[in-house]
């Protein structure tokens, strides 16, 4: 432990952590996409146990930092956000590796290019919203959940694909399946956009 | 109607104000008379009247300058280190001992203390002596001025010897450099009054310094040994012309007491300009 | 080299006969900041005044067992000795009347002779009361005496006078108890500072938790004159083990 000057050098540590777990989500999200397109098995269980304890980690120094600094206004709503944000980003990455499973139970199943289109989305949106809350610029925020809609028709179209047919090639029902996780990675991102624009004191 | 307790505050605060006065016109009164005898005697006979032996009061002059100054050097050291010591070290058995001993000794009646002397000190030697007038005029001042050192120092506050000890400093340097430092006003007061007492004192004198009134102490050829030469004092001089009938008398009498009470007033006045108070 | 800068073993103190300070076993680790938590009376300012052997000055006290200073038992030592580098600022703020601005500070190093011109001594000076994030306010009005600075200021004129001796350990009883809350935060944020950046151990007794929360690196809670549990600030603020230090931390108690 090392004697820090001020409440936002605090924050500063709270951040890398935190910056240190979004990687880790951006790295499985990116996996997944390579899975996808080139039909390979994955393996994120690695990842996913390293972000559960990153989370762990932040929640215990958001904690104490609300004890040591006795935070208020937005900086105990921003504090309250990174708390937030480390849990989207860890079921983010969660998300992830179901989608891992998913692939490598059916290795060499080619899945539909529009769902590596859809991973792609999904990624960008969480790269967004994520830069959103450290760069604290609210109109990257808003940008998110209008991405969110486009993944939301992906899904239902998709869904409806399924809902349709008395019988469904392997390659569709994996791709519903796989659709419906990457909807709530997006979900996840959009949680974080709104954790922006709640958490940040408008300017 | 005015309200009672209004009425009261005001007669409360005219009550104070008139004590008061009365309390300090007797002063005004002694010193305004003082002044005005003392000018008028120098007036009527000239600066001779200061100046000579003979028709003046020169020798009480240099005899009681001698006197404070020769006392002063007695007493004041050692009553300085006496309360520094006592206030320092009070838990000490010396100390309580020493506390004890001044307190009687402040109260022993001066003409005691000029006795004292002359049975240890005139008797032996054969003959009177400022020297020995100046002995009874530092034990005079001895209880007075370790008292008023002793108080100045312990009315520091402890936070400052504390601190003092907090950055390493001895028992010495804390209490020369703090505590005697923070107090240097009280202690400096002290010495004042002292001095003035010295300076103010009859009866230590009657039986120790002989009164020779119309020779200077100069029979020696070494300058220091003078002061075993009998001499006079400008207190004892007033007591005792003030119960002679004739009127010259009484003016070099008066003349003596204006003298005394501007040599009280300058060293006064001077302390007060060169010892900065301290502020705590 | 030793990892704790001061090290306590079974340390008993009794003051007139009343036992105050119960088989203590504290320790402080270098450069950091250690601070020493508990309600009024709890014995925490005894416990700060035997690391620099201060509770000697005051007659009718006992001490029992060691205090370590970097390895070496300081009760064979020469007190005076020891607090030229295990200096303390008290509660309240006490700056010498007497001396000017610059002479409280010069003082120590003056009286140690750690300086062999004034050069150096004015040099020491400006960085002791830089380092107390002072000098911007005092360099215009050095000959000015410490009576006319505010309390906050006279608080940081005394943690400059500390410094000047280049201390390796840093005692700080309550320093901000009698200071308003901004001044209070800059003599905090002054002391992190010294931790960081000349590697000072610090030992800071505060009697309200949050403010131990917030300066420590590690709590020692002291209750009753024992010492009750001891470890990094996020453990006790987080995770306390024992009863008590919950219920002080809520308030409950002190």
């Amino acid at each position: 432990m090392s004697t820090t000057l001020s409440a936002e050098e605090d924050l500063r540590h709270i951040e890398t952590s935190l910056d240190k777990l979004f990687r880790v989500a951006m790295e499985s999200l990116e996996a997944v996409e390579n899975a996808l397109r080139e039909a390979k098995p994955l393996d994120l269980s690695a990842n996913t146990a390293l972000a559960e304890h990153l989370k762990d980690t932040i929640y215990t120094e958001a904690l104490f930092f609300i004890a040591k600094w006795q935070p208020l206004g937005h900086e105990l709503l921003y504090v309250e956000a990174l708390i937030k944000v480390s849990y989207d980003l860890f079921r983010i990455t969660r998300y992830a590796n179901e989608i891992a499973l998913t692939i490598s139970l059916a290795p060499g199943t080619r899945i539909d290019s529009q769902v590596v289109e859809v991973a792609r989305t999904a990624r960008e949106m969480v790269e967004r919203a994520f830069r959103a809350l450290l760069e604290k610029k609210r109109d990257i925020a808003k940008n998110v959940e209008e991405l969110d809609a486009v993944i939301d028709r992906a899904y239902r179209a998709a869904l409806q694909g399924v809902a349709s047919k008395e019988q469904v090639p392997r390659e569709e029902a994996l791709a519903c399946i796989i659709l419906r996780q990457l909807e709530r990675v997006a979900d996840h991102a959009t949680y974080i956009a709104r954790e922006v624009l709640r958490a940040l004191a408008p300017s | 109607m005015a309200d009672p307790r209004i009425i009261k505050e005001k007669i409360f605060l005219v009550t104070i104000f008139a004590l008061t006065i009365l309390g300090i016109l007797p002063v005004f009164h002694v010193l305004a008379e003082v002044i005005i005898k003392g000018s008028e005697a120098i007036a009527k006979h000239g600066l001779g009247i200061l100046t000579s032996t003979s028709n003046g009061i020169l020798a009480s002059l240099v005899g009681s300058a001698i006197l404070s100054i020769l006392a002063s050097l007695l007493g004041i050291p050692l009553a300085i280190a006496a309360g520094l010591f006592v206030a320092e070290f009070s838990d000490t058995k010396l100390a309580k001992i020493t506390r004890v001993v001044s307190r009687s000794l402040l109260e022993v009646p001066t003409v005691l203390l000029g006795m004292l002397v002359y049975i240890i000190m005139v008797v032996p030697m054969g003959s009177f002596s400022l020297l020995a007038g100046a002995i009874a005029l530092a034990l005079v001042m001895l209880p007075y001025v370790m008292v008023h050192v002793e108080q100045a120092i312990e009315s520091v506050p402890p936070i400052y010897r504390e601190a003092g000890y907090s950055i390493g400093m001895t028992r010495a340097e804390v209490l020369l450099g703090v505590v005697a430092g923070i107090a240097r006003r009280g202690i400096a007061t002290g010495v004042l009054m002292g001095f003035a007492k010295a300076m103010g004192e009859t009866a230590p004198l009657l039986f120790t310094i002989g009164a020779a009134r119309t020779t200077l102490p100069c029979s020696h050829s070494i300058p220091l040994a003078n002061v075993l030469d009998p001499g006079d004092a400008v207190p004892l001089m007033i007591f005792q012309y003030a119960q002679m009938p004739q009127k010259m008398y009484h003016d070099m009498a008066w003349a003596g007491s204006l003298i005394l009470v501007a040599a009280f007033l300058a060293v006064f006045i001077a302390v007060r300009l060169l010892v900065k108070e301290v502020k705590t | 080299m030793e990892r704790d800068a001061v090290r306590t073993e079974n340390l008993n103190v009794w003051i007139h006969g009343k036992h105050v300070l119960k088989n203590i076993n504290f320790r402080a680790a270098v450069s950091a900041i250690t601070v020493i938590m508990g309600p009024s009376g709890s014995g925490k300012s005894t416990l700060l005044r035997s690391i620099n052997r201060l509770i000697e000055i005051v007659p009718g006290t006992k001490v029992e067992g060691k205090v370590y200073i970097f390895g070496r038992d300081i009760y064979s030592d020469d007190p005076y000795r020891v607090r030229r580098y295990v200096t303390m600022v008290s509660q309240t703020p006490n700056p010498f009347p007497h001396m000017s601005i610059y002479e409280n500070v010069a003082i120590g190093p003056k009286l140690h002779r750690l300086v062999r011109s004034k050069e150096e001594l004015d040099k020491i000076v400006r960085w002791a009361l830089e380092k107390a994030m002072l000098w911007d306010e005092v360099k215009d009005r050095l000959n000015d005496p410490p009576t006319r600075l505010s309390g906050g200021q006279q608080q940081r004129l005394c943690l400059a006078r500390a410094l000047a001796l280049k201390p390796r350990i840093l005692l700080l009883d309550e320093p901000t108890a009698n200071i308003d809350p901004v001044n209070a935060r800059k003599i905090e944020e002054a002391i992190k500072m010294l931790v960081k950046e000349e590697g000072i151990t610090v030992i800071f007794v505060t009697h309200t938790p949050a403010q131990a929360v917030r300066v420590a690196d590690f709590i020692a809670f002291i209750y009753n004159g024992e010492l009750v549990e001891y470890g990094p600030a996020r453990e006790i603020a987080l995770n306390p083990r024992h009863r008590l230090t919950e219920m002080y931390l809520r308030g409950e108690i002190g």
